[in-house]
C-alpha cells in the first residue's frame, strides 16, 4: 500500500516537472556552460585539460544540482500543497525520499548521463570517464540528501535559493573532496581506491539519517 | 471523539486564544466564528495538528497528539485557505495525488471523476487548474467531501467565492455526513445553521 502512495508521488512529481521544464532544463544548461568554458580559460592545453577536466566536470554537477535543488519542496510550499504530505498518515521522511526519487530520476539522472559525455568532449581518457561516471553515481544521491536538508530549511525564507547554496556548500564539501580526488587520481594514472568506498559509505549514513531530518526540518518551516 | 485541553496558542507575543476546553463527540457541529484576524486560522491549524499549540493539549481517541497525530491524521480532512492546487495539474490529478497521500484505503479513479461531474467541473477535469476561476478551484478542493472521505473535517471558509448553489449543496454534504457520525468543524465569518446533533460554537475576539 505505502509503495503505491510513494509511486504515485513520484508520477505525481515527474509530471509537474515535466510542465516546469525551467527548473532543471537551466541546471543542465548551466552544467554544460560551464564545463565548455572550461578549455577556452585553458587555452586548448591538452595537458591541463586532461589533468583539471575532471575536477571541473565534478564541480559543475554539484553547482547544477545545488540549483535544482531550490525547487524540490518549493512549487508545493508555494501552494499549502506541502502540509497536506506532512498531514499524511504515512511516514513523511518515506514521502520525502519519494520527492527526491522524482528530483533525481529528473535532474540527477541526465547530469549522470552528460557528465561522461562532457568528459568525451574534453577528450578525458575511457578509464576517467568511467571513473566519472561511477563516482557520480554515488555522489549525487548523497549530494542531494544534503542538499534537499537545506531546502527544507531555508523554505519559509524569502531570500532561500541564495541561503541554500551558503547552507548547504560546507556540507557538501566532504563529497566533493572524495569525489574529486577519486577521479583524479584516476586522471593522474591511478586506480580507483578508497574513496569510493568512502563515498558509499557516506551515502549510506545520509541516507539513514537525513530523511528524518528533512521530515523535522519541514515541521518547523511550516509551523 | 476530539478532546480540547486548556488549549491555547501564541504568536508573535500575542495571544490569539487561551484555555480552550471542549469535548467534540462523534456527530458534533463546531462553528468557529469570529472577524478578520481573530486567530480562526491559527486555531484551526492548532485543532489539525499542523501548529503545536503553545498551552494545553489535543487528544484524540484518548491518545494524545503530536505522539497519535497520524492515527488523528488517517482520519482528518483539512482544507485551509491556501489554494493547495497544483495550478499546471488538472484537478483530477491534484485530486488523485491528495487522496493518495490522505487516504488509507486510496480511491477510484472513477469515484474521483464522479465526484468533480458532482460539484459541475465535468468540463474542467481534464484542463490546467490555473485556468479555473476561484469559485471553481474551491469546488474543486470540495469535490474531496464526496470521495471516500474520512471522519473528522476541518474547513477553512469553505464557502468562500462559492455560489448559492454550491452553498447549499455543501452545507446539504454537511448533514449527511453528521448524520453519518462524522465531526466537522468550520470557520465562517457568519455564525453557521445547520441541523446536528450537537452544535458547538467557538467564538473568537480580535485583541
Amino acid at each position: 500500500m505505502i509503495l503505491n502512495v510513494l509511486y504515485s508521488v513520484v508520477c505525481r512529481d515527474i509530471t509537474l516537472y515535466c510542465q516546469r521544464r525551467g527548473e532543471w532544463v537551466v541546471p543542465l544548461l548551466f552544467c554544460v556552460m560551464m564545463v565548455t568554458l572550461f578549455p577556452v580559460i585553458l587555452r586548448s592545453d591538452a595537458i591541463l585539460i586532461a589533468k583539471w577536466g575532471p575536477a571541473i566536470i565534478w564541480l559543475a554537477v554539484v553547482l547544477s544540482l545545488i540549483w535544482s535543488l531550490e525547487a524540490v519542496f518549493r512549487l508545493d510550499y508555494q501552494e499549502g500543497i506541502l502540509a497536506q504530505f506532512v498531514m499524511s498518515p504515512y511516514p513523511l521522511p518515506l514521502l520525502m525520499v519519494a520527492k527526491l526519487v522524482a528530483h533525481g530520476i529528473v535532474i540527477g539522472l541526465p547530469l549522470l548521463i552528460l557528465a561522461p559525455l562532457l568528459g568525451f568532449l574534453l577528450q578525458l581518457s575511457p578509464a576517467v570517464l568511467s571513473a566519472l561516471g561511477l563516482t557520480l553515481l554515488v555522489g549525487i544521491p548523497s549530494l542531494m540528501l544534503v542538499g534537499a536538508l537545506g531546502a527544507a530549511l531555508t523554505l519559509g525564507l524569502s531570500q532561500g535559493g541564495v541561503l541554500l547554496a551558503v547552507v548547504v556548500f560546507p556540507w557538501m564539501i566532504p563529497v566533493v573532496l572524495f569525489g574529486i580526488q577519486a577521479v583524479m587520481s584516476v586522471a593522474n594514472g591511478g586506480a580507483l581506491g578508497a574513496e569510493i568506498l568512502l563515498l558509499l559509505a557516506m551515502l549510506i549514513v545520509l541516507l539513514v539519517t537525513v530523511p528524518k531530518a528533512i521530515a523535522t526540518a519541514l515541521k518547523i518551516s511550516l509551523g | 471523539m476530539l478532546k480540547l485541553e486548556n488549549l491555547g496558542y501564541e504568536r508573535e507575543n500575542k495571544t490569539l486564544f487561551s484555555n480552550l476546553t471542549s469535548e467534540i463527540p462523534l456527530g458534533a457541529f463546531v462553528n468557529v466564528v469570529g472577524q478578520n484576524g481573530a486567530g480562526k486560522t491559527s486555531l484551526l491549524k492548532v485543532l489539525a495538528g499542523l501548529w503545536q499549540p503553545t498551552t494545553g493539549s489535543l487528544v484524540w481517541d484518548n491518545k494524545s497528539l503530536p505522539l497519535a497525530a497520524p492515527l488523528f491524521w488517517a482520519e482528518l480532512l483539512y482544507i485551509g485557505h491556501e489554494s493547495q492546487l497544483q495550478p499546471t495539474l488538472t484537478p483530477l490529478q491534484n485530486l488523485k495525488g491528495w487522496i493518495a497521500l490522505n487516504s488509507l484505503e486510496g480511491s477510484a479513479i472513477k469515484d474521483i471523476e464522479a465526484a468533480l461531474v458532482q460539484v459541475g467541473l465535468k468540463a474542467f477535469m481534464h484542463l490546467p487548474a490555473e485556468i479555473l476561476s476561484r469559485g471553481q478551484r474551491q469546488r474543486v478542493l470540495l469535490a474531496r467531501l464526496w470521495v471516500n472521505p474520512p471522519r473528522c473535517w476541518i474547513l477553512d471558509e469553505p464557502f468562500t467565492a462559492l455560489d448559492e448553489a454550491g452553498i447549499l449543496a455543501v452545507k446539504h454534504r454537511f448533514e449527511e455526513h453528521l448524520l453519518q457520525d462524522g465531526i466537522i468543524i468550520v470557520a465562517t465569518h457568519q455564525p453557521l445553521q445547520i441541523s446536528a446533533e450537537t452544535t458547538r460554537h467557538i467564538e473568537l475576539h480580535s485583541t
